[in-house]
């Protein structure tokens, strides 16, 4: 297998056919988690906490002035907040609610859909400029269409069984361990499972996402029901393991190179900012307070921009030659005599 | 059909737009104006800010979504494309869908939207003036009558705010609701900096104190 021709010629469909960028983005903004932004709020609130509880070591008589230089609010800004929280109607608590959950479904049902579309018209659209076909958003937009729900019922029942497997081997080693501590000669056994079972989970895990890339192919490139690309793409996996793993290896390190220019963009920009900051500071002590916010700020924000954009358009192009990489890694499988078709021993239609 | 690569069509589309949006914002300003009438303290004029950031999270998206469907659908064209002589046509002039709609405005508008709205940019240089949500949803737009309307329309909406926004102001300050959520504002602020400087000279006296009572410590154990 020549994986670099692979990554030369992907570089070439992907440079030459700027549509799959459009796609590449989609997916890379679809694709990455939200992030927990959570760590913070707990600590804050117990700033807060902090301030509330130490309000009734404040003195008396500063309380008592407090309330007479500020008139009619209450002098106890937590009396204030609950006394507001008490008086909101439960109308508002419902609506609040409702909303909630309408914007998290919307989100969801719409991350889904674009997720799958975008793969799928990524996958098609890179076999098509591969085959020198004409490829547009139209073009691309239509067979992703026709893939997406194919492909978010595939991931559902690759992902979903390996959570519940994992999830039965966990409770079966859980009542084990349960077991020992009554009997003790047995505690040696369930330590080793444990052991055995993470060892499990990751080769688990490492072979359900050379599955997944294949069914992704097979629904893409094939037009195969979910079904039969998930028997199909068994199938591949069982015979290609560990030369797709060595395409994921490639894909992967390509990611951690492309992380390693994002750092030295951020440094740069970092850098650009602080002398930006730098040059205002020494304009304002030439000419005026002013000046630094005149020069500095829109220079930051318009630098801020640029980066946002070229981080973005960065992403749908690593996205995009990623996608590419496994298209045309696939179409040399195909030409190899030991490829297994559609319809060969091991594969019948449902 | 031949397209001249025109920049006042972008500009069309633009100021339609920008009635649409404006029209559809006169949701929360209304709402704002009923808050300022009906308050009659600051508690009223606090929850009343509450529903505010209520419509504009979770309810405003949904009028917006419910109203470029169902405009599409039904004139093939919103009240601001309308007006400005316009129309969405499907390229292979089949009849518009409903799923054609959920193509161009969540998910079209979506990718078009992505790096800065580079995909409604894109009709600038687009020799059919489309955008990526036109290109994804097969769909173009094209000029059937006068734009003069929309220019008319856009001075009568852009006067509208003007006078709403003068009559939120004014009545706010008649009713003391302006000046009752800043005199609000202030006194939190200031408490919450009194708590801090107590908390901070607490510390102060606290490590003080300390320190006074490990020298008499330390004097008594010479002694």
């Amino acid at each position: 297998m020549d994986y670099y021709s692979i990554l030369r010629r992907s570089w070439e469909i992907v440079k030459k056919h700027k549509v799959l960028w459009v796609f590449g983005l989609v997916l890379a903004s679809f694709s990455g988690s939200t992030g927990s932004g959570g760590g913070n709020s707990s600590s804050s609130t117990k700033d807060l906490q902090k301030i509330f509880e130490q309000k009734d070591q404040i003195p008396p008589q500063t309380g008592e002035k407090i309330s007479q230089i500020l008139g009619a609010m209450t002098s106890d800004p937590k009396a204030f907040f609950l006394s507001l929280i008490q008086s909101i109607p439960p109308a508002f608590w419902v609506a609040f609610v409702v909303g909630v959950v309408a914007a998290v479904l919307f989100y969801l049902v719409l991350g889904i859909f674009m997720r799958n579309w975008a793969k799928g018209a990524l996958f098609t659209l890179a076999a098509e400029a591969d085959a020198n076909n004409e490829v547009s958003l139209r073009k691309g937009s239509l067979q992703g269409l026709r893939a997406w729900k194919r492909l978010f019922i595939s991931h559902l029942i690759l992902g979903g069984g390996f959570v519940v497997s994992f999830l039965i081997i966990g409770v079966v080693i859980a009542i084990i361990f349960g077991i020992s501590s009554i009997a003790k000669f047995l505690v040696l056994v369930p330590a080793l499972l444990t052991i055995f079972a993470i060892f499990a989970f990751f080769i688990a895990l490492v072979v359900v996402m050379v599955w997944s890339v294949y069914t992704d192919l097979s629904i893409s490139l094939e037009d195969m029901p979910w079904k039969r690309a998930l028997k199909y793409s068994w199938h591949l996996t069982k015979k290609y393991f560990w030369q797709t793993l060595m395409m994921g290896g490639i894909n992967i390190g390509i990611g951690c190179l492309s992380s390693i220019i994002v750092l030295v963009v951020l440094g740069l920009f970092i850098g650009a900012v602080v002398v930006t900051g730098l040059t205002g500071f020494a304009l304002r002590n030439v000419i005026g307070d002013p000046t630094t916010l005149l020069v500095g700020l829109p220079l930051v924000g318009i630098l801020l921009v640029a980066l946002l954009a070229v981080l973005g358009l960065f992403g749908g192009i690593l996205q995009a030659f990623t996608s590419t990489n496994w298209v045309l890694f696939y179409g040399e499988l195909k030409k190899q005599s030991e490829f297994p078709r559609e319809g060969d021993k091991g594969d019948k239609s449902d | 059909m031949k397209y001249k690569l025109n920049y006042y069509h972008f500009f069309l589309r633009l100021a339609a737009w920008l009635f649409d949006s404006l029209l559809l914002a006169l949701v929360p300003l209304l709402f704002i104006l009923f808050v300022v009438v009906a308050s009659r303290e600051s508690k009223d004029t606090w929850i009343g800010i509450l529903w505010l950031v209520w419509i504009v999270l979770f309810f405003e998206w949904i009028v917006v979504l419910l109203y470029r469907i169902s405009t599409y659908v039904m004139f093939k064209a919103s009240l601001g494309k309308l007006l400005a002589g316009l129309e969405i046509e499907k390229e292979d002039r089949s009849k518009s869908t409903l799923k054609d709609a959920l193509m161009r405005f969540p998910i079209g508008y979506t990718v078009s939207s992505l790096v800065w709205g580079l995909g409604f940019f894109w009709i600038l240089k687009d020799p059919k003036r489309k955008g990526f949500h036109d290109h994804i949803a097969g769909t173009v737009v094209v000029q059937r009558g006068s734009s003069h309307n929309i220019f008319v329309s856009l001075a009568f909406i852009f006067t509208l705010y003007l006078f709403l926004i003068f009559t939120i102001v004014r009545l706010g300050n008649e009713r003391g609701v302006w000046s009752g959520l800043k005199n609000d504002g202030e006194h939190l602020k200031e408490q919450l900096f009194s708590l801090f400087e107590f908390s901070s000279r607490s510390k102060t006296n606290s490590i003080d104190r300390k320190t006074r009572e490990d020298a008499a410590n330390k004097t008594q154990n010479r002694l």
